[in-house]
């Protein structure tokens, strides 16, 4: 196993042993069985099921804030880069096991909800669908990259905390002021009433993805100037 | 600092020694200047070749000591014969007990896990071993005993802000003040003048150099 593989096992111990994978796939999952159960009509479930993976996706910005802000204050994270381990790779390594669990978390909730969503009074397109989940991915990715910046910068209480606090304002301007065609969970819950739901969910998975790699980059630049 | 040699570090304020050492290690930035550790520059370099054991092991807790010497060899990119031996030489070292070697540290506390960290630093047999405050939750003896750390041509830097508890482990101190090295001296010097290794002791020995090396100075004469 490379270097990235052995911080991305840890990490997923760690959080394992620490019951936070536990709650983070329950967020996820939580929020798709939540949305099979509640019987509603298509256009309700997909809006509950926009809005509960919003609730997730702060979750895991906020575990992985306190989970790297942890491994920098217990003095793990300077263990391994006085062996060899460069804070890059800790970074990209932390990154893997957090982005993974949320992506197993979200693709059995999107699962769930399309149960619940797509009937037969008004069928839901898949291809659209998935399409508009793609960004909805990229946005938990993004979650969580801009967690671990956080983390990079604080320790673990207040890591959480802010990433929690940055969260919830981000999610509420967005969906109050932005348009669906750039917010892949406002697009997810107006799905059926969009014009162009392929472009509005390839555009939030573009916007997604590069706010993914200018956190984890500032992250990187982060934790190269704090202490392990 | 000459290959082979055993510093031993004090500072005011104390904690001057410790960020030193950390500095070195690569786990606190410097403010300015360049390390040269082990023949290289290069921090990428120094970690099949330098070994930092803190105050805090740093150690998943519930891994087992087994799995932390496992993991510590695979990060040196040992080879897993030779892991297997120089691990077997390091866990004997610090005495980690046979009934504990497979059981989550978390069961053993902080001495067990001090004694896993030193194992874990021993592993990769290192040129230089950086030492802040090691193996404090141990008794004395046995901290002593564990420190004495074979290697003829392996240099150790022992940070401490309890001095005379570190007789014998090291043959020069340096003390630091402001930033700035005061004194490099024998440890056999201080015994000489008559002072304790003690933290009042190593500040009076500085003194006394620093008003003599003044004196020198004063009475040295102008160049032509």
């Amino acid at each position: 196993m490379n270097q990235t593989g052995v911080v991305a096992w840890l990490a997923v111990k760690e959080l394992w042993i620490s019951f936070r994978l536990l709650a983070l796939l329950t967020a996820y999952v939580g929020v798709g069985a939540l949305v099979a159960l509640v019987p509603a009509p298509g256009p309700t479930a997909l809006a509950r099921l926009a809005v509960g993976l919003a609730v997730a996706t702060i979750v895991g910005a906020g575990i992985a804030a306190g989970s790297l802000g942890a491994e920098r204050a217990l003095g793990r994270a300077g263990w391994l880069v006085t062996r060899s381990i460069t804070r890059g790779t800790l970074l990209v390594g932390w990154f893997i096991a957090l982005a993974g669990i949320s992506l197993v978390g979200l693709a059995a909730a999107v699962s769930l909800g399309w149960l619940a969503a797509s009937t037969v009074a008004s069928p839901l397109e898949p291809g659209p669908f998935a399409i508009v989940v793609v960004g909805v991915a990229a946005t938990s990715l993004a979650a969580v990259a801009i967690g671990l910046l956080l983390g990079s910068l604080m320790g673990p209480m207040r890591a959480t905390v802010a990433a929690i606090a940055v969260g919830l304002v981000v999610g509420a301007a967005a969906f109050a002021l932005l348009p669906a065609t750039i917010v892949p969970l406002t697009a997810l819950s107006e799905l059926q009433a969009l014009d162009r739901p392929v472009a509005a969910g390839v555009q939030g998975a573009g916007i997604g993805l590069a706010i993914t790699a200018v956190a984890l980059v500032l992250a990187r630049v982060a934790l190269g100037r704090v202490d392990l | 600092m000459p290959a082979g040699g055993r510093l031993l570090l004090v500072s005011d304020p104390d904690s001057a020694a410790s960020t030193l050492l950390r500095v070195l290690a690569g786990l606190t930035r410097a403010d300015r200047g360049r390390i040269h550790i082990a023949g290289s520059s290069d921090a990428d370099g120094w970690g099949r070749r330098v070994a930092y054991l803190g105050p805090n092991p740093g150690l998943h807790t519930w891994m087992t000591p087994l799995e932390v010497m496992r993991l510590a060899g695979d990060l040196l990119g040992l080879p897993a014969t030779e892991r297997a031996r120089r691990s077997e030489r390091a866990v004997a070292w610090a005495r980690i007990p046979v009934g504990a070697l497979a059981r989550p540290m978390s069961r053993g506390g902080v001495a067990l896990q001090q004694r896993v960290a030193l194992a874990a630093a021993l592993i990769g047999d290192p040129e230089v071993l950086l030492l802040d405050e090691p193996l404090r939750a141990l008794d004395a003896d046995e901290r002593r005993r564990l420190l004495l750390i074979p290697g003829r041509r392996r240099t150790i830097l022992l940070a401490s802000r309890y001095p005379a508890s570190e007789i014998g482990l090291a043959a020069h101190v340096v003390f630091l003040r402001g930033g700035r090295v005061e004194l490099i001296a024998p440890i056999p010097d201080l015994e000489a003048a008559g002072l304790p290794l003690s933290h009042r002791g190593i500040e009076a020995m500085a003194a006394t150099r620093a008003e003599s090396a003044g004196h020198g100075q004063r009475r040295a004469p102008k160049p032509a």
